[in-house]
């Protein structure tokens, strides 16, 4: 196999180079990934789209901003796109990005958790028609309406990490990459934000406030 | 750790899809994002039935756009409709003399090329090559011009998701789109003439940065070396950070000639973290 100086420009004809330049979208890193089809904004959409509606929810957007914050999120996946090189998965780079979209919500959007009770109003309809029974609704609504209550209560980074092990059910070392931080530290935060989510539920129990059964 | 009590647990059971999206929800934000990005950045994420019907339109295709329109279909289908006019109008109305001849052949060929640049356009929007989805056209395309081409493909989806910019007007992406097919087909006079066009008609137009790096890459294949160069060391002053600056680089520094200014600095470093 014929060897070449790292670095040194091929000496490729104009036309050539022009029948073989690579796609702009093609991944920079060589290896397994240079075959692979470029992703599109079409394919984000069609595979996370559920994903990024809910956590949107979830990290604290009111209801009536759902929409408005889930399109925000996949503009910004539009411009940033090619600079999705793969080396995280698309789901965790997706959380990043739905985090920082909500936090600016949260910051010029909303008015503070007394907004709480407010933002679950809409679960009543939302939820009809997904249950067997009006019980089975009316239990499911009024579990939904306390886990956000539940939720509002954590700040940000707990909140963040919560829903992404406790409700999405992923690893550790996901959650660390979509929020940015250590692995002891997600680790760390998890457990205070179990131990805060449980306080929160005892606080509501001690005040006879649900009841699930 | 910590683990969390049975009770919880529940709740957590019990919540599961409440905050799923409404059934309407995945259509609603598309059509937002389709009007707020343009109809390439998120064609491929229309719904089957908007396909078969788009198919449907163009395997009857004799009328173009106006059948296209005509089936009461969603309204991306008549976005798409109004792209492939647009195709249509872009290049017959101009008055350019190449230009202006191929409009003139349009009388005769405008039932077998409406259906041919209707399914492309499809194509091109949906990231498949005919072959791979199994809506394969009945006939092959009368021009090979006109049929599925990597680059193209490619360069439509770099437009498609400019970050940062203003969304293109059809007919802009159209004269790009058609300077970059008569380059890769090997006039580059031809694709000259469009890039002209271009400067005429959308002298700052969305895609002007296209046509910059495009008049470089025409330089090149015309063998104007140093002009090339001149142009690719213009163009990464004026956009450091765009993502044709590989391919100029590629194309006007790659001949083994002395080089009188040092290449130019490459993308800035990327990343997989969002930069909001």
């Amino acid at each position: 196999m014929a060897t070449r100086q790292p670095g040194a420009a091929l000496p490729v004809p104009c036309a050539d180079t022009l029948a073989r330049i690579e796609s702009p979208l093609s991944p920079s890193t060589p290896s397994a990934a240079v075959d692979a089809v470029p992703m599109t904004l079409a394919d984000v959409y069609r595979d996370h789209f559920a994903f990024v509606w809910r956590t949107v929810r979830r990290f604290g957007v009111a209801p009536p901003q759902v929409e408005d914050a889930v399109q925000d999120v996949f503009v910004v996946v539009h411009r940033r796109l090619l600079d999705f090189e793969g080396r995280s998965s698309v789901r965790t780079w997706l959380a990043g990005i739905v985090r920082r979209v909500v936090r600016d919500y949260r910051r010029t959007n909303t008015r503070k958790p007394a907004l709480a009770g407010a933002q679950t109003d809409f679960l009543v309809d939302d939820l009809s028609g997904g249950h067997a029974s009006p019980e089975e609704n009316v239990m499911a609504n009024e579990a939904a309406r306390l886990l956000h209550t539940l939720l509002d209560q954590l700040d940000d980074e707990k909140r963040e990490v919560f829903i992404l092990a406790e409700l999405e059910q992923w690893s550790l070392a996901e959650i660390a990459e979509a929020t940015g931080a250590k692995l002891n530290t997600a680790s760390s935060r998890l457990r205070l934000a179990r131990e805060a989510f449980e306080q929160g539920a005892q606080r509501l129990r001690a005040r006879d406030a649900w009841r699930l059964k | 750790m910590t683990a969390l009590t049975a009770e919880t647990r529940r709740l957590i059971a019990l919540s599961h899809g409440a905050d799923d999206p409404p059934p309407s929800a995945e259509a609603a934000v598309r059509d937002r994002l389709i009007a707020e990005l343009g109809v390439t950045a998120l064609a491929g994420a229309a719904s089957a039935a908007a396909v078969a019907a788009t198919d449907a339109a163009g395997a009857a295709g004799a009328a173009g756009a106006g059948v296209l329109s005509g089936g009461g279909t969603t309204a991306l289908v008549k976005t798409v409709a109004g792209l492939v006019l647009v195709a249509g109008l872009g290049t017959g109305a101009m008055q350019n003399e190449a230009i202006a001849e191929r409009a003139r052949e349009w009388p005769a060929q405008v039932a077998v090329q409406t259906k041919v640049i209707a399914r492309r356009t499809w194509q091109l929007m949906m990231g498949r090559d005919e072959t791979q989805d199994g809506v394969a056209s009945p006939e092959k395309p009368p021009e090979p011009s006109l049929g599925f081409d990597a680059r193209r493909h490619a360069l439509l989806m770099a437009i498609a998701r400019r970050p940062d910019r203003p969304v293109a007007k059809e007919a802009e992406l159209v004269l790009i789109l058609d300077a970059e097919e008569a380059l890769t087909a090997g006039d580059p006079s031809l694709a000259a003439r469009y890039l002209d066009q271009h400067e005429t008609r959308f002298a700052e137009g969305a895609l002007s940065d296209n046509r910059e790096a495009m008049r470089v890459l025409v330089d090149c294949a015309l063998g104007a070396a140093e002009k090339a160069r001149a142009g690719a060391l213009q163009f990464v002053r004026k956009y450091p950070a765009s993502d044709q600056v590989a391919r100029l680089r590629a194309c006007a520094f790659a001949a083994p000639v002395v080089e009188a200014e040092a290449p130019p600095p490459l993308s800035p470093p990327r990343s997989d973290k969002p930069n909001l």
